[in-house]
């Protein structure tokens, strides 16, 4: 009886006793995934709506009316490109959607990574490669995930005082 | 205050105390005049509805009043053949008066009286009705009232008299017509009478009466003024007035058949509510009338686009392109003008544009 306890105690510990010699595989050094890397791809148009910023602040209602079905927003995609690097390089707009923003030109994120404190991380848009001539400035308000999918914000303003925000719904088009 | 009260209670039961030998013929079942208002000068028809009286069909009936004056006295039991109604038919008799001549009073003295008490009763006084008063509809309060037209009574029928009267005071283009003509339908102009100028009946027929002081009225049985078939459903009367040979027109009017609910009045809105040449300008209408469609008009500097609204009658909507169209110009404001199929200017104004950082 006490051989038999004895040889139940080895058995159960002559795994633990293996894996406590095999030596941990860190892995080699791998830099953290940047924005510019979830971002870029071509992304289809999902829904767009015009938000009414200074009825949402009164509460006047309605405060958003959905664009989707109009002005051939559907077919409405954008292409952010990087280089080898992971680089903002060029980007374009295709679709015969009206241009709220300007149909190609340059883009760079003002932030690498996504911020501690909330804050959108902002692609801007430029007319010029060395990314001087701004042309819009669109919030990443969804950043991609585990989902496909991206939210952008472009927002009016007069006088320092947005009035209307346009909320692109977008989803991946290509793999990368 | 006794004497008023005293007046009033001899006004009400001399009747009774004078024929109470008379057989007792029942409630006059309905009463109602032609025109529904008038001036107390002018002729009326007085009808009266003896169904489930002792009465019988086509018997000769008449009327025996004492207020505001008593035209027949001294006659009950031989009433005068000025006291004679007529039979219209379905036991409703017809009495044709001008009051003020009738009762020879004038029109104050009407007014001030305790108003149309009568019997009505075989010639030779052996049967009577109960005591009866005939309504007097009051539109004193319409010539102050601000509105363009109001009819009477406010629950009206296909069948049953009703009285349209116009302010043209209201209407500065009226305020000198020869004669005002009422152009009109039943449910959206589903059964119309035109106002056809050419033609002389229809002039007569679509002829308001002059009531003075720029008032006018049109009186009218529905089923008869439109030819409305057995068994037709009025929901709505829509008109307009028209001045001379369509010299000018009012706007549309319609008036709603008791229990139609009345329609909300229509909402006119812009989206956003700040805008620029850089922006879309959402327009949306609610309640708009059966078959309406909206087109709007939109000029910006030497521009100027127009489409159509798209919807249901509950809610259109435009969606305007600014950026295609405007975006590229640096201008203050825009031109709108919304206008529906018959042409009838829905909104005219400016949208202001503000400028985009």
């Amino acid at each position: 009886m006490k051989k038999t306890r004895l040889l139940i105690i080895v058995l159960i510990f002559i795994p633990t006793l293996w894996y406590g010699c095999t030596k941990t595989d860190d892995g080699s050094y791998t830099a953290p995934i940047t924005v510019n890397e979830k971002v870029n791809g071509t992304w289809n148009m999902f829904s767009i709506k015009m938000i009414d910023e200074t009825a949402k602040s009164a509460a006047i209602k309605p405060d958003e009316v959905n664009l989707t079905d109009q002005f051939n927003f559907l077919g409405f995609a954008i292409t952010l490109n990087v280089d080898e690097a992971n680089k903002a390089t060029t980007y374009a707009v295709t679709g015969e959607a009206p241009q709220l923003l300007a149909p190609q030109g340059f883009w760079a994120l003002d932030t690498d990574f996504p911020s501690t404190d909330g804050t959108p991380v902002k692609i801007n848009l430029y007319s010029d490669a060395a990314k001087t001539q701004k042309t819009n400035q669109v919030s990443i308000t969804t950043m991609p995930g585990a989902l496909p999918e991206m939210e952008l914000k472009l927002t009016h303003s007069s006088n320092q005082v947005a009035y209307v925000s346009y909320l692109y719904k977008l989803v991946l088009a290509t793999t990368k | 205050m006794k004497k008023i009260t005293y007046s009033i209670l001899v006004t009400l039961l001399f009747p009774f105390a004078a024929f109470s030998q008379a057989q007792e013929a029942g409630d006059i079942y309905k009463m109602y005049s032609n025109p529904v208002i008038y001036n107390f000068d002018e002729q009326v028809s007085w009808y009266f509805n003896l169904s489930g009286t002792t009465f019988a069909e086509t018997e000769d009936v008449y009327i025996w009043i004492w207020s505001p004056s008593e035209p027949d006295a001294g006659n009950w039991e031989n009433s005068s053949d000025f006291a004679k109604l007529t039979y219209v038919g379905n036991m409703v008799w017809r009495f044709d008066l001008t009051p003020t001549t009738y009762f020879n009073k004038t029109i104050a003295e009407i007014k001030a009286s305790a108003g149309f008490w009568l019997r009505l009763k075989d010639k030779t006084g052996t049967k009577q009705s109960s005591v009866a008063n005939v309504p007097i509809t009051d539109f004193s309060a319409f010539a102050t009232s601000g509105k363009p037209f109001d009819y009477y009574p406010t629950k009206f029928y296909l069948d049953d008299p009703l009285s349209i009267i116009f302010n043209a005071n209201l209407i500065p283009a009226f305020t000198d017509a020869a004669t005002i003509h009422m152009h009109a339908g039943l449910n959206n102009w589903d059964i119309k009478q035109e106002y056809q100028s050419w033609l002389p009946e229809i002039v007569a027929k679509t002829q308001l009466v002059n009531m003075g002081g720029g008032f006018y009225r049109m009186d009218i049985v529905p089923r008869t003024y439109f030819g409305a078939p057995e068994g037709y459903v009025m929901s709505l009367i829509n008109f307009l007035f028209v001045k001379d040979n369509w010299a000018s027109t009012t706007p549309d009017y319609v008036i709603y058949a008791p229990d139609v609910p009345i329609p909300a009045d229509p909402i006119l809105s812009f989206f956003p509510m700040t805008i620029s040449v850089k922006d879309f300008l959402v327009i949306t209408r609610q309640h708009n009338t059966v078959g309406q469609k909206l087109t709007y008009t939109v000029k910006g500097g030497d521009k100027t686009i127009t489409g159509a609204f798209t919807g249901s009658m509950d809610s259109q909507k435009a969606y305007i392109d600014l950026i295609g169209n405007f975006g590229s110009m640096d201008i203050p404001k825009l031109a709108l003008t919304i206008t529906d199929q018959k042409a009838k200017v829905i909104f005219q104004g400016d949208i202001p544009l503000v400028k985009v950082d």
